[in-house]
């Protein structure tokens, strides 16, 4: 009785953000258009500047030499890590900025449903982008996708969506205490979007954001999955395991910083803007 | 002066929040150095022959951080007259200001001018983080010759802006398809590649676009090439001067009429 | 058993988020309060803005921890039975930003039926009967965004029942709305308590709100109770007393301060240039009164003597109208 109850509120909280989501269709347009820029403009930039699809450096730095599938399985985690940090930290702050989370929170729900309601709906958002794209990329730029590695890939994907979920809830957490959240989620954004290793190998950054990049969950997503796309999971042992590592320790975090928001809520009451 | 009174109304608005400011600087920053790692990844260093042999230009970083600050700023206009106007539609800030005596057209130039202003402190900021970052070679003169030419894109680049204008009067929530439309630029207007690469019909039609003719007079400039040398890019851009101020002005007037009779709202 | 119990109850705000080590200023908002609300009454917090009306709802309704005393919903403790008290309640908060503009007023109603357990036999006949009851029905798929002020607080007090709660909370349910939304409004809460037997807490800081509406009213001025009792009890405070409104035009405020009677601007109409004063002065002090305002420069425009109102006894209590 009591799990389908609240299972009812899961299922209503993500049908609500699932209308609001396609209130704003529109840039669901723009969204998708997005994906298609970047790797397009990946494949461009590679034409233009070597003419051949194929990169022998991007092979001696990371065993891939077409360099347009490195890039759409960077662009593919990175879009699937962000609906977690932006998609899912926004829909929050949004509800806080236009004064509707409030009601939320007043009702006998358990507030982690709140969250997971969100989450569920940008997992199922980011698997219809994915959807778009891979069929796109293939047919539009010839990208070849080796259907057994992607299958692969995907566990791999899953074990990184926890460590990403974590890092979105903790990141939610604390911006709801923010004066001005907008901007912190911006950088946020940005640093992520820089340290994912999207389109290129985080190795060839300096040192200092190299090490920042290994310590959030985005790049050593997509280095393991570019990794386990192309040499199976055997030759892929310890990008995995370090993976499962930093998932575990942002799921904890995640898990804490959620905790101590429901507290500091009760006590300095969610601001009204 | 009710064009500086425009003018530093937005200012303020903008600087007041520094973290803002701040992470403007950073999107800036992160965009960049996304496509030209992409390229060094991908070339393996820095240098392409081909690139050189195609546009004269072989240095990546160079050829890159050129044509993105001049991408940046180009639709910087455009930007100003899609949020700026539709931020003032939402709060209903427009209609107080139009009510007031100032004339319309000159509200929204002063909105695009700040805007131009504000984007290129930001893009002086990245400008400066690239040259540094990426080790570009750099001299005075050249600087100080390719700001005519800067001058004469900022021009173009209002007018180009002012087509926005008269259609978000019109159609309130084009938000998506003006990102749509940024982001066509980078294609159309070789930013971070040759636009040889492109199909002929293409290269044709990116001939409208002022950012075209701008990178390519710029980046020539930045090679040492004279403004002689560079007459066929400065002649368009003249011309589409011409083009896109008389054009943009007509259409908005007519959009103007147009919401005088609908009303401003909508919101 | 009381619908509310509550016990000597504070609220300290955090002027930052207190983190280890950082050393934060707390503001007292709510100063021990202790009061009662029997099963289908209809009380009223009445008070300023900032007394700490909103803050006590919100303890009461479990979105708040309290930092002192303690209370009870329906015999549930606000501190360990949270979510069995929110269960049985529902509130609806102050402002116009509070359902989803974006989704039409049945999609708001579906998802707060789900999110507070509504069976889901029960939610179709629900909705429907709480749209018609709040004149909704016609428009119930249109987004909220269309709204006026006043449709949206309907929709919100629809919301508020969605649940069919023992205890409704409403923070200012009529401000900011045009007179018609008022009425109905007020209308429509004294039948929920009359008609459905229902318990309503409710804040204002309309005199003639609470007097109209509340069986009984607690006066709540800077945190504190200074006064509790039926509209008619309260009014007993000044009864005998001589209400007395003065109109002038061009007072000094220094003036009335130098004044041996307690005087307090009401209302002021700036377009005019006009003050209305407010106080208790006996017949035979009135001319005295009235002099030593002109003298002050004052213009008298008229003097009325009125009935006693919850004005008059805040004034009374405070030595401040109602407005400050």
């Amino acid at each position: 009785m009591v799990v389908t109850e609240e299972l009812r509120a899961l299922y209503g909280v993500a049908v609500k953000s699932w209308r609001i989501f396609l209130s704003y269709r529109l840039w669901m347009v723009s969204d998708i258009m997005l994906g298609f820029f970047f790797v397009g403009q990946a494949l461009l930039i590679g034409i233009g500047l070597t003419g051949q699809r194929n990169s022998p450096a991007l092979q001696r730095l990371t065993g891939y030499s077409d360099y347009l599938t490195f890039a759409v399985l960077g662009f593919m985690v990175l879009g699937f890590g962000l609906t977690f940090m932006s998609g899912f930290v926004w829909s929050v702050v949004d509800e806080l900025y236009a004064g509707t989370l409030e009601y939320s929170f007043a009702s006998p729900m358990r507030r982690i449903t709140f969250f997971l309601g969100n989450v569920l709906v940008r997992i199922l958002l980011s698997f219809i982008y994915m959807a778009v794209y891979v069929p796109l990329f293939v047919f539009v730029f010839g990208v070849r996708i080796n259907p057994v590695g992607f299958l692969k890939a995907l566990p791999v994907l899953l074990i990184g969506t926890v460590g990403m979920i974590g890092f979105g809830m903790a990141a939610a957490g604390i911006v709801l205490y923010l004066k001005d959240p907008g901007p912190f989620i911006n950088i946020l954004e940005m640093l992520v979007f820089a340290l994912s290793g999207a389109m290129y190998p985080v190795t060839i950054l300096p040192e200092p954001l190299r090490i920042l990049a290994r310590a959030v969950p985005y790049a050593p997503t997509s280095e393991a999955v570019r990794k386990v796309v192309a040499f199976g999971y055997s030759g892929s042992v310890w990008e995995i395991s370090y993976l499962l590592l930093i998932s575990t320790l942002y799921a904890l975090l995640g898990y804490i910083t959620y905790k101590w928001s429901e507290k500091q809520a009760k006590i300095v009451g969610l601001k009204s803007y | 002066m009710p064009l500086g009174a425009v003018i530093e109304k937005e200012l303020r608005m903008f600087f007041r929040y520094p973290l803002r400011v701040f992470s403007a600087v950073l999107v800036g920053i992160v965009f960049l150095l996304q496509f030209v790692f992409f390229g060094q990844a991908v070339l393996g260093g820095r240098y392409s022959q081909l690139l050189a042999s195609s546009t004269g230009i072989g240095d990546y970083p160079t050829y890159a951080l050129i044509g993105y600050v001049l991408w940046w700023l180009s639709v910087s206009p455009m930007e100003a007259y899609v949020w700026g106007i539709r931020r003032e539609l939402q709060r209903g800030t427009f209609e107080t200001s139009v009510a007031a005596p100032i004339r319309i057209t000159e509200l929204l130039l002063g909105l695009a001018l700040s805007w131009l202003l504000m984007d290129s402190v930001l893009m002086m900021v990245v400008f400066v983080f690239g040259v540094l970052i990426f080790h570009i070679s750099l001299s005075l003169p050249v600087v100080l010759k390719s700001l005519p030419v800067l001058l004469l894109s900022f021009l173009s680049f209002l007018g180009f802006g002012l087509i926005f204008a008269g259609l978000v009067m019109m159609f309130k929530n084009i938000g998506p398809f003006a990102q749509i439309f940024e982001f066509s630029m980078l294609f159309f207007s070789g930013v971070f590649f040759p636009l040889n690469v492109m199909p002929r019909g293409v290269v044709l039609f990116s001939q409208i676009f002022p950012l075209t003719h701008s990178v390519t007079a710029i980046r020539a400039i930045f090679t040492g090439k004279t403004y002689a040398e560079v007459l066929p890019s400065i002649s368009w851009l003249l011309i589409l001067v011409l083009f896109y101020w008389i054009t943009g002005y007509a259409l908005f007037r007519w959009a103007e009429k147009t919401t005088r009779v609908m009303g401003y709202g909508g919101y | 058993m009381h619908a509310i119990d509550v016990r000597e109850l504070r609220k300290s705000y955090p002027k930052k988020i207190p983190l280890p080590f950082r050393k934060v200023e707390w503001i007292e908002a709510v100063k021990g309060i202790s009061f009662r609300v029997r099963k289908g009454e209809l009380f009223g917090l009445l008070g300023p803005n900032g007394a700490g009306k909103t803050t006590t709802i919100k303890i009461l309704t479990t979105l708040l921890e309290p930092s002192g005393g303690s209370a009870e919903v329906l015999g549930y403790d606000i501190r360990k039975d949270a979510r069995e008290i929110r269960k049985r309640i529902n509130l609806v908060a102050e402002g116009e930003r509070t359902l989803y503009w974006r989704l039409s007023a049945y999609e708001n109603l579906k998802y707060f039926a789900r999110i507070y357990y509504v069976p889901k036999n029960e939610e179709k006949e629900r909705i429907e009967q709480l749209l018609r009851l709040v004149g909704l029905w016609e428009r119930r798929n249109d987004l909220v965004m269309n709204y006026s002020r006043g449709m949206k607080q309907r929709l919100a007090i629809a919301k508020a029942l969605i649940n069919d709660p023992e205890v409704l909370f409403l923070d200012e349910p009529t401000l900011g709305l045009d007179v018609q939304s008022a009425v109905f409004v007020r209308e429509f809460i004294r039948k929920l308590v009359d008609e459905q037997k229902k318990t309503v807490l409710l804040t204002t800081h309309y005199m003639a709100e609470a007097e109209e509406l509340c069986d009984r009213i607690a006066i709540i001025d800077h945190g504190k109770i200074i006064a509790l009792d039926t509209p008619s009890g309260l009014k007993r405070l000044v009864k005998g007393e001589d209400a007395v409104q003065i109109r002038v035009r061009d007072l000094s405020f220094q003036g009335i301060k130098s004044l041996p009677w307690k005087l307090v601007i009401v209302k002021e109409d700036a377009e005019r240039g006009t003050v209305t004063l407010r106080g208790h002065v006996s017949e035979e002090d009135l001319p005295k009164v009235v002099e030593s305002l002109v003298k002050t420069g004052a213009k008298i425009l008229s003097v009325e003597q009125k009935e006693p109102t919850l004005e008059d006894v805040f004034i009374k209590l405070t030595g401040r109208a109602l407005r400050d």
